[in-house]
């Protein structure tokens, strides 16, 4: 497994929860989303990748679509997040915090298991 | 207010080779995404958008094989509320002991047979009119007069009023169930209230030679209730007090109505005798 395909992999899981958190500050359309995650930097391998996983995540019950209509603009397509998908994503909030933190500690050396003990035990 | 997309031939070539791609994935998931790149196109794109800011665009959105391949994995449904609740069901019933399985077992089963011993015993066929019949009392079938008129046969005698009167039939049970006749059946939609008063004594005849083998004997005993087993012939009595109101016309019957119980179930057989039974003549009872 290559640098390029973990980080490939690792975006694909962390992108639904990053697509919850952005919409739970607002609604967006397609392509503010997608935007709005390519400014963060990172996330996307390609901006096409959030219109399946908009799908699975409305299909999952977290996002639900409505149409709207902007007076002299094309109607477009808008996301917002349900009750189910904040609930959602206050779990991952809570594991990713554990899991990155894990992660770090053993690509830092930070963290070792008890008895190996060279630089001793995160908190 | 639809712009460049559609319009630029590098859209278009997009376009098609999504659709391509998309075969194979369910129709509304590849309806949908076609219809999310379109609007993303539109929002994208400028109307006036040159060949370089097009390829631009289309490149940052992957290649028509890397979203057909994104919504292939995402028709597969990994996480999602649904899958979760899959999982569930699938650890839960994992989680089911097997003794709990052999309850469940169990009870279908049960429902299974009980079912089964419903369906066999409401449904094991009726009892059947033998052929041989006549009128119980001798001053009634000295004086019986038979008619036969279109195909249907009446036996007609004169009423006597306040007095007993009454005939006999013969009566099969061609099931393999045994069935006990209880006595007369009445109530909305039973055709039954004999030539007579509307309480007639029905009774059956005890298991006798002469009957088993189609003959008419009287001298049989006769029970209530009365059992007909599987394959045999009893002679069934319906005798009636002739006190009815009645000026001279005709009261007559041709079918009898029975209680009969089959197993642990009772029901109504309403039984037709091949001919009519009636009584003519005035009656002494009072007409309220």
């Amino acid at each position: 497994m290559t640098a390029d395909s973990s980080l490939s992999e690792l975006r694909r899981g962390v992108l639904g929860p990053c697509v919850l958190a952005l919409l739970e500050v607002k609604s967006r359309f397609g392509l503010e989303l997608v935007r709005d995650l390519a400014a963060a930097g990172g996330l996307l391998t390609s901006d096409g990748t959030v219109y399946p996983l908009l799908s699975r995540l409305r299909d999952a019950g977290f996002v639900t679509s409505e149409w709207r209509e902007t007076p002299g603009e094309r109607a477009r397509r808008y996301y917002s997040i349900t009750e189910a998908g904040k609930r959602d994503l206050a779990a991952f909030r809570t594991e990713w915090g554990q899991f990155s933190a894990t992660v770090a500690g053993v690509l830092n050396h930070t963290y070792l298991p008890s008895g190996a003990g060279e630089k001793g035990r995160l908190p | 207010m639809s712009r460049t997309s559609p319009g630029h031939e590098l859209i278009r070539d997009y376009i098609r080779q999504l659709d391509a791609a998309l075969r194979g994935v369910p129709a509304a998931e590849a309806r949908e995404l076609m219809e999310q790149i379109t609007a993303h196109l539109d929002d994208a794109l400028p109307a006036d958008a040159d060949d370089g800011q097009v390829a631009a665009v289309l490149g940052r959105l992957g290649s028509p094989a890397e979203l057909a391949a994104d919504a292939r994995r995402a028709g597969a449904g990994p996480p999602g509320a649904l899958a979760v609740a899959r999982a569930r069901l699938r650890y839960r019933l994992a989680r089911v002991r097997r003794r709990t399985w052999s309850v469940v077992g169990v009870i279908v089963v049960l429902a299974g047979i009980a079912t089964g011993y419903l369906i066999y015993f409401l449904t094991p066929g009726s009892l059947e009119f033998d052929g041989a019949s006549g009128w119980w009392y001798p001053q009634d079938y000295n004086r019986a007069v038979i008619t036969t008129a279109g195909g249907a046969t009446q036996t007609t005698v004169p009423l006597r009023s306040g007095e007993r009167q009454g005939y006999f039939v013969t009566i099969d049970n061609p099931t393999s169930l045994t069935q006990t006749i209880l006595g007369p059946a009445y109530g909305p939609g039973v055709p039954w209230d004999g030539p007579g008063s509307a309480v007639v004594q029905i009774a059956v005849s005890v298991p006798d030679r002469d009957i088993d083998g189609g003959g008419t004997s009287r001298s049989a005993g006769f029970t209530l209730p009365g059992v007909i087993p599987p394959g045999q012939i009893r002679l069934v009595r319906v005798l009636w007090t002739s006190d009815i109101c009645s000026a001279g016309g005709t009261t007559s019957i041709d079918t009898l109505a029975l209680r009969v119980r089959v197993g642990w179930f009772t029901r109504i057989e309403i039984i037709p005798l091949g001919q009519t039974w009636a009584v003519r003549g005035d009656s002494r009872g009072s007409c309220t």
